[in-house]
């Protein structure tokens, strides 16, 4: 479970979380949309540990996440950036990582999430060698290689072909049936609402809409989105 | 942390293997430096045997902190560095 309260970050003067709060149970997959600068991502690095709130707490499975490397071990993130090392191959990369979270077998482990995100023919290419596309997927199995209850994506399907997108969303689906917390953010509703359980729309750093995706009307939802993403701040 | 350290040093040190950056500056900075003190020196104000060990330290001190901002450069690209800090290994 994954709980945050009264979220807030700001930079300089300009509040880029302003008072975010939701809870997801294991299984839930939160969509988020909302237009460029609406604080998305720095509302995932808050919810990954690599940015303190200025108010407010984030807590996965009961553990807030400040207290560090407890919270941290049940984490995965996908950035905007690769998070790679050029020189090393997609394989190192990820071993490293599954050493850095203590697996037992880190290179099986490495070799199961290349498998998982279909790029493990090519294991042994420098990450630098790599297409965006295959990086992307790289990164990928990096941020999922330890099985991380809480997993956040920040525009995981950009630079994906169609083979890449249908495995990352064969995986999240997998992850998020084993009792995974997903955190999906993206511009493109149908991707995100396919996975969704819930889909919130931020704006100016808070939820404009936030509501279990059961309920939605997604006709209306994407006008509304639509609207709101074409308003220039 | 004793354990993640070497974990980290060793990825830096394969790193290091593959693209000698880090090396091939050290070393270029270090025979600068020697040159550099060599013409510099005069012998009839200070003897060879008291200008070596601070000679020796500046060339340490400073290509150490060449290979040290090489070093941090990998984990500055692709925010690689995102991925050190997001692992539930010691910061301090």
């Amino acid at each position: 479970m994954v709980q945050a309260e009264g979220l807030v970050r700001a930079f300089g003067g300009r509040r880029a979380v302003d008072g975010v709060s939701f809870t997801l149970q294991a299984g839930d997959c939160l969509a988020l949309f909302g237009p460029n600068g609406a604080g998305k991502t720095t509302l995932l690095r808050m919810l990954a540990g690599l940015l303190a709130p200025g108010q407010g707490s984030v807590r996965v499975n009961g553990v807030p996440v400040k207290e560090g490397a407890a919270a941290r071990a049940q984490v995965g993130l996908v950035s905007h950036a690769s998070m790679l090392y050029s020189v090393l191959t997609a394989r190192e990369n990820v071993e490293f990582a599954a050493r850095l979270y203590g697996l037992p077998d880190p290179r099986g482990a490495a070799m199961r999430a290349l498998e998982l995100m279909r790029v493990d023919d090519r294991a042994d290419a420098p990450a630098r060698t790599l297409s965006r596309g295959l990086q992307q997927r790289v990164s990928i199995a990096r941020a999922m290689v330890h099985s991380p209850s809480l997993l956040l994506c920040d525009e995981p399907y950009t630079g994906l072909d169609d083979a890449g997108s249908a495995a990352l969303t064969a995986a999240l689906t997998e992850r998020r049936e084993g009792g995974a917390v997903l955190l999906l953010v993206t511009h493109n509703l149908t991707e995100g609402l396919a996975l969704a359980t819930q889909a919130a729309i931020m704006r100016r750093g808070r939820f404009v809409r936030h509501e279990a995706r059961e309920l939605l009307d997604v006709r209306a939802y994407q006008a509304q989105y639509r609207e709101l993403a074409a308003v220039h701040d | 942390m004793l354990a993640a350290a070497w974990l980290v040093a060793r990825k830096d040190l394969a790193i290091e293997f593959r693209t000698r950056t880090a090396f091939l500056s050290a070393l270029v900075f270090a025979l600068l430096g020697v040159t550099i003190f060599y013409f510099a020196w005069d012998a009839t104000a200070v003897a060879a045997a008291d200008l070596a060990p601070g000679v020796l330290w500046v060339i340490f001190t400073f290509a150490g902190l060449l290979g040290l901002q090489r070093s941090f450069g990998s984990e500055l690209a692709d925010r690689a560095v995102d991925g050190l800090l997001g692992a539930p290994i010691s910061r301090e």
